[in-house]
Order: structure tokens, then C-alpha cells, then sequence
């Protein structure tokens, strides 16, 4: 879901790289000394998780992971995913640095609003695993949003391609969900303070 | 001053090579017609995308057409290029954000001018025969000596160009650097790094 650079028409560009710098300052902000490593944590596997190829009919897809980073890192995930959208630019050409501001929002958008979502749970349904399934597909299912809206700022009509690029990340969303549920409900058994309190 | 130097001159490196995607499409100009392939960098064919032909100073699209099931397609050279001799620029447009360009400089397309009987003989010529066909369509023409230097020079660029075609495929994909364990923990190297440096801030106050 990177958006390549040369897609996107400027006041989308501009509006995502504004939103970012904004988003950054904020997270920069809230981010106390011992949430550092768990984001540097978090933003190595939003990294390294693209390269997970997932391989669905004629395609294939790769994990993105932001509704977990979302759940784990509250709103550090903005930095994480950042830091680590910044790194797949430079290093495996996904995306690009002018679409950088764009592909955070893209990412980390849906990831804050999955963290906030989360912290704002009674103790009951952070642990309950419907709910982290819900958080972790809602986490794709946002971002692909978030492309067909940006797409369509930049003329592509928005039905078609939000039909089609959710409908494409259904299977992506089930695995995300999936993984999400089983990450939070196996931290809450071995390192609960890692997710109980930001 | 140094260090700062050649950090810039590495992060102006990154930023070029950066401007490649996930997306590779590969152009060739044969019989009048400009034919492009479209492959993801995972190896599959982009098929049923949008292909548009630009002139690349104005932008203006001047043909578009779409790829098959091969990921392939051709579009006859638009007429206006080829008089007004355009610098052409192929855009191959693969959807949900996804897209990548070819260019294709003006003297390619007039080099692809070839009159009805000289392109016949080249024809003649498959690609599986190696360099002995080659010159012995060569030594043919010459022998012919009707066909003057300008002719010579038109069928040899045509038996060049089908030559050279699967090599600069293959240059393109090899342009398109496969992702290696190097950049993966370089990046996990980067972002330790930063930690680094976050921790060192937030533990001075």
C-alpha cells in the first residue's frame, strides 16, 4: 500500500508531509525515556514486516502490521512507523521520499486511531481476542481508506479504487487481525506492562 | 566538516536511487510500433494496466493502451511524434499507487524509419541465428551495392536494436536492485541507532 512518488498531485503531498511534521512533533512530544526501545522495537518489525510476502491467488501481499504498532505503542506508533516508512524509501525503494508525508499519514493514521481505540478499553476487552482481531483488520481497512481518499484528491475516481484496494486487502486484513489478537493476548501473559499503560 | 559532507553527498545518493519502484516497465521501438512489458519486482506481469505515451516536455498524452495478459502491449508510434520528432516518455500506471516511466529519446523513433524492402531483409534474419546471419545479411546488402551507406546504416541499426533488446531487458532488471540482507539490517541498524540518539536526549533532562 506505498504509494510511489509522481502518483499523488502536490496539495495531497503537501497536505500528508504537513500532517506528518505536525504528527511527529506531537509524538515527539508524549514520547517519555522508557518508551524509546519499545518503539525502536516496533518501528524494526513495521520495517522488516513489508518484506512478509503473504502470497493470496495471483497476487501477493505483505504485512504491514500498523494496527499492532497502533495497540502496543499508542502514539509513538506515529515515530515507529515513520522512522521505519523513511527506511523502506531509502533502502528497498518501496514508495518514495516525496510520498514519505503521505505514507505516514497512510500508515500511521489508522495505527493511532487503533492505539487510542484500545487505551480507551475497559481491562476486560483489552484482553478479549474478537476485539484485537477488530483492531488489527481495522488497521488496514483504514489505510486502504486513507489511499483511495489520497487517490482520488489526486484524480482517480474514489469508489472504484477504494472498492478495489479494500477488497483486495480483505485477505490482509483477516491475516493482520489474526496476529494482532494473538500478539496482545500472548503480552498480557508474559509482559503486561508492555500494553496496559502507554 | 567532513562528516557532514559526506553524510550529504550518501543521503543525495539514497534520494537518487529511491526514485525507483515496485513497479518495472521495459520499452523497445520495432515495426513502427513502441512495445512495453510491465513486471512487479516480485516477478509477476502487471497485467491490464493502463499504458499512456507522453511527450515529455508538454506531458501531453498523445496514445495509451493497455497491457495484456503477458503484461505486454503495442502501440503504434503516433504520428505527431515521429514528424515533430518528441522525446517520448512511456507511463505505466499499475494502480493503487503504483506507476513507472520509460523514456524514449526522439532519435529512436526515427531510426525506426525503414523503407518496405530493406525491412524485409532484415526480417529475414530470426533472432535464435547468431552473428553468422548477421553478417551474411550484411555481406548481402553489400554485394548488393545498390543499397548505399544511409540503407546500410538503417538495417544494421534494426539487427542491432533486436540484438540488444533482451540484453537491455535484462540491464533494466538488473537497474532494480533486488532488496538483500545488507539494506534489512542496515535499516534495523538505522533504527537502533536512532534509539540510540532518543535515549541520549530524553536522559539529559
Amino acid at each position: 500500500m506505498h504509494i510511489s512518488e509522481g502518483v499523488l498531485s502536490l496539495p495531497v503531498l503537501l497536505t500528508g508531509a504537513g500532517l506528518t511534521v505536525i504528527g511527529t512533533a506531537w509524538a515527539l512530544k508524549k514520547l517519555d525515556y522508557n518508551q524509546i526501545p519499545k518503539t525502536a522495537i516496533l518501528s524494526a518489525v513495521f520495517f522488516v514486516a513489508s518484506l512478509i510476502h503473504v502470497p493470496i491467488g495471483p497476487s501477493n501481499m505483505h504485512l504491514v502490521l500498523n494496527g499492532l504498532t497502533g495497540i502496543i505503542l499508542g502514539p509513538a506508533c506515529i515515530l515507529a512507523i515513520l522512522v521505519a516508512l523513511f527506511l523502506q524509501a531509502v533502502l528497498f525503494q518501496f514508495g518514495g521520499l516525496t510520498a514519505l508525508g503521505v505514507n505516514t499519514v497512510i500508515m500511521a493514521g489508522p495505527a493511532l486511531v487503533c492505539g487510542l481505540l484500545y487505551y480507551s478499553l475497559p481491562v476486560k476487552l483489552k484482553k478479549n481476542i474478537f476485539v484485537n482481531f477488530c483492531l488489527g483488520a481495522l488497521g488496514i481497512l483504514g489505510s486502504g481508506f486513507l489511499v483511495a481518499i489520497s487517490l482520488a484528491f489526486s484524480g482517480e475516481a474514489f469508489l472504484p479504487a477504494a472498492k478495489l484496494i479494500i477488497l483486495a486487502h480483505i485477505p490482509v486484513m483477516v491475516v493482520e487481525g489474526i496476529i494482532a489478537s494473538l500478539t496482545v493476548s500472548f503480552l498480557h501473559k508474559v509482559r503486561p506492562e508492555m500494553i496496559e499503560k502507554r | 566538516m567532513a562528516k557532514l559532507l559526506l553524510t550529504i553527498i550518501l543521503t543525495l545518493g539514497f534520494i537518487s536511487s529511491s526514485l525507483a519502484h515496485r513497479v518495472n516497465v521495459f520499452c523497445w521501438v520495432e515495426g513502427g510500433k513502441i512495445n512495453c512489458t510491465g513486471k512487479f519486482a516480485s516477478g509477476n506481469k502487471a497485467q491490464d494496466c493502463l499504458v499512456k505515451i507522453l511527450d515529455k516536455k508538454s506531458g501531453q498524452v498523445l496514445v495509451q493502451g493497455k497491457t495484456n495478459d503477458q503484461g505486454e502491449v503495442s502501440i503504434p508510434i503516433p504520428q505527431k511524434a515521429i514528424k515533430e520528432k518528441l522525446d517520448l516518455e512511456v507511463e505505466l500506471i499499475a494502480g493503487m499507487g503504483h506507476k513507472n516511466t520509460w523514456p524514449i529519446p526522439a532519435d529512436e523513433l526515427v531510426g525506426d524509419e525503414i523503407s518496405e524492402d530493406t525491412a524485409q531483409t532484415a526480417d529475414i534474419d530470426t533472432p535464435v541465428e547468431s552473428q553468422k546471419s548477421e553478417t551474411e545479411v550484411q555481406s548481402k546488402v553489400v554485394a548488393a551495392s545498390n543499397i548505399d551507406t544511409a540503407s546500410l546504416e538503417k538495417v544494421l541499426n534494426k539487427v542491432l536494436d533486436r540484438k540488444l533488446k533482451p540484453v537491455m531487458e535484462k540491464l533494466t532488471l538488473l537497474q532494480e536492485r533486488p532488496i538483500s540482507f545488507a539494506d534489512i539490517f542496515g535499516g534495523i541498524g538505522y533504527i537502533l541507532g536512532l534509539m540510540g540518539i532518543a535515549m541520549y536526549f530524553k536522559s539529559k533532562k
